[in-house]
């Protein structure tokens, strides 16, 4: 078993500015429920030809390098992705055949008021006043729009709710297939290739599928994409297939072979028209 | 070694009595069986001896045992022993295959066709006869599904394959020792096992055939019937002899109480987890239960456990970049974050009550706990 402890005593607090509000939302949460620690399965996404890139890897080790957490990987040896467990730094001792976890009240309020105090607003009434009003106006905006997407499941409460895939992609049929490499800003070999091989598998499809095929590439690391990548649940390079009927995004489809089959191209594109086919119904 | 240990499809703890049989046997008999003095003459008949027992355990008689070194092998024996045997055959194989014969679908390519599990894990046999084609040769399935415990119906499936002239490979690894047949074992071509999934030693596989339609794989020496070559490993499959002796005497008993176990089990878990599904079926291997938790990671839900003691597994593997869901929780119409978040218990003869109360209640604690912090 490998652990990675904070080498320096003195934790930077300030890293929790910086980190993603989900990691700091998950932090409040673990010291709420006064749980323990928590694990996240993946790799640091910095490390772009690493196995599994996940963001919330790259936040939590951030906050580990801050000295604000800690981390263990139990299953490193094993040939799987890792799996990092994570706890507030000083928290995780060496045990016998296991790590074992003592809580530091005191650290985790440190934590925690660090966390809340750059939540809290400004003491100027006047800032007060005009957030106030911003936040009625943001209200007010969220039940027009809560309203407009009533009855549309194809929209994902908290996050850019407005997004129409036919407007924003440009896509030039009204019915046909989307499909969507989903990526990272840093793009890696392994996302590289999947990009080619679905280009190459796209001229070989039949001449009359080509124009009701449009292929696009998502950065997911912009916000305005948010919504799509919690939408089709993605968190690594990913292709998805998206059926458009009538300019709407309906029926969608994770081409999950593309992961394994990336050595293989010839494979992978075989696999690819396969289920392409058969996603539009056809055998 | 974890306090908890619910992962005996993966492994089972040996039988102590044929590690016994396994370290006696290697102290007297360690001449080689190929030999053609006294020592090596005793060795090969206490070698066959064996074999002709372990045969009439599997109610095997007719046919002939041929030792491999774990199931994976004996299962790549069959799988490319047949398929070269016959240049031109097609081969069928079930969706709920282990890996060690789902290879075959990159192997051999064209050659091979799927045939589907529904969402109950089961074959369908109308699906199945209108697969095979003039020139199948070969149809694999496993006896008992390693991640979701289908039991499958092998008597009507040797029937079909009898009716239409093809052989059956049937890969018994999770089923011998741990229930008994309904069918006759004969009427299946290849049967294939593991010891150390019914309390032998690692390292002792086997298959039982009644076909000579096989090609060898490991050549360089006559044994096995000039199948496998390599110095037989007499210790270990006496202790495996010894360890599916003992695990076939308790079959009865152990059915009702492990079926028991996995009831409360489920029970308890239900009472106190929302939003979860069961993928195995009440009718399947006893002690075996498969679970789907939506939005969770089945490795983290592992991880977890191990920490607290439990040792559990999941179905999901790591695959260049991604996390990819079990194909077969998938070919039961689960959807990619169900099939991502399984996990598998499998209970076996030393799993008590007590530790299976404290999995039921520990595991929804994780579950909540992993919801929350996601």
């Amino acid at each position: 078993m490998s652990k990675k402890k904070n080498t320096t005593s003195a934790v930077n607090f300030e890293a929790l500015k910086e980190t993603p509000a989900e990691m700091r939302q998950r932090l409040l949460n673990l010291i709420e429920s006064q749980a323990d620690f928590f694990t996240i399965t993946g790799s640091d996404a910095r490390d772009i030809n690493s196995c599994c890139p996940s963001d919330g890897v790259t936040a939590a080790n951030q906050l580990v390098e801050s000295g604000v957490l800690q981390v263990v990987r139990p299953n490193e040896s094993v040939d799987a992705c890792p799996v990092n467990v994570y706890a507030f730094a000083g928290e995780i001792k060496p045990g016998e055949n296991q790590p074992t976890f003592e809580i530091n009240a005191e650290f985790r309020q440190k934590v925690k008021s660090t966390i809340k105090q750059n939540q809290k607003p400004p003491g100027n009434k006047m800032v007060t006043l005009i957030r106030w009003i911003l936040l009625a106006f943001v209200l007010l905006s969220l039940i027009i729009v809560g309203v407009k997407n009533f009855s549309d499941n194809s929209k994902i409460a908290g996050v850019p709710l407005t997004l129409n895939l036919v407007e924003e992609f440009d896509v030039p049929f009204s019915d046909g297939i989307l499909i969507f490499l989903f990526h990272r800003e840093e793009r890696c070999d392994f996302c590289n290739n999947m990009e080619s091989h679905v280009r190459e598998a796209l001229t070989q499809i039949p001449a009359n599928l080509q124009n009701k095929v449009s292929f696009k590439l998502v950065n997911m690391n912009l916000s305005k994409y948010l919504g799509l990548k919690k939408k089709y649940d993605v968190f690594t390079s990913t292709v998805v297939f998206i059926k458009v009927q009538n300019n709407e995004a309906s029926g969608s489809f994770i081409f999950s072979d593309a992961w394994h089959l990336l050595d293989k191209k010839e494979k992978f594109i075989a696999a690819f028209k396969t289920e392409l086919f058969k996603f539009r119904g056809e055998k | 070694m974890s306090s908890h240990y619910f992962d005996y499809a993966s492994s089972c703890p040996p039988f102590p009595e044929a590690l016994e049989v396994f370290n006696s046997t290697a102290r007297e008999y360690f001449a080689n069986p190929s030999s053609n003095h006294l020592p090596g003459i005793k060795a090969n008949e206490l070698l066959e001896s064996s074999k002709q027992r372990f045969l009439e355990l599997c109610k095997f008689t007719s046919g002939k045992l041929v030792l491999t070194g774990n199931g994976t092998e004996a299962n790549n024996l069959v799988i490319r022993g047949v398929m070269e045997k016959f240049p031109k055959g097609h081969l069928l194989l079930a969706n709920d295959t282990h890996a060690s014969a789902w290879f075959a679908t990159e192997v051999y390519k064209k050659r091979v066709d799927v045939v589907p599990i529904n969402s109950s894990g089961k074959i369908d046999f109308d699906k199945l006869k209108k697969m095979i084609k003039r020139n199948t040769i070969l149809l694999s399935i496993v006896h008992v599904c390693n991640e979701i415990g289908t039991i499958h119906d092998i008597k009507t499936i040797s029937e079909i394959c009898c009716e239409r002239g093809i052989l059956l490979h049937v890969d018994g690894v999770q089923a011998l020792g741990h229930i008994t047949p309904d069918f006759e074992m004969t009427d299946v071509n290849f049967y294939t096992f593991s010891a150390h999934k019914f309390g032998g030693p690692r390292g002792v596989g086997g298959l039982l055939l009644n076909s000579e339609n096989i090609n060898p794989q490991i050549l360089g020496g006559s044994q096995e019937y000039n199948l496998r070559a390599g110095t037989e490993n007499l210790p270990g499959f006496l202790a495996a002899l010894k360890a599916l002796e003992m695990s076939t005497k308790i079959v009865p008993a152990e059915t009702s109480r492990l079926r028991g176990l996995s009831e409360k089990f489920i029970k308890t878990l239900s009472e106190q987890v929302k939003d979860f599904k069961i993928n195995s079926s009440k009718n399947g291997l006893p002690g075996l239960i498969s679970l789907s938790f939506p939005g969770l990671t089945g490795i983290n839900l592992v991880t977890e456990l191990s920490l607290k003691g439990f040792a559990v597994s999941t179905g999901s593997a790591c695959h260049a970049h991604n996390i990819l869901p079990s194909r077969i929780i998938k070919a039961l119409g689960r959807t990619y974050t169900e099939a991502l978040g399984t996990l598998r218990i499998s209970m076996g003869r030393d799993t008590t009550e007590d530790s299976t109360q404290t999995l039921a209640e520990t595991l929804p604690q994780i579950v909540e706990k992993q919801r929350l912090l996601k």
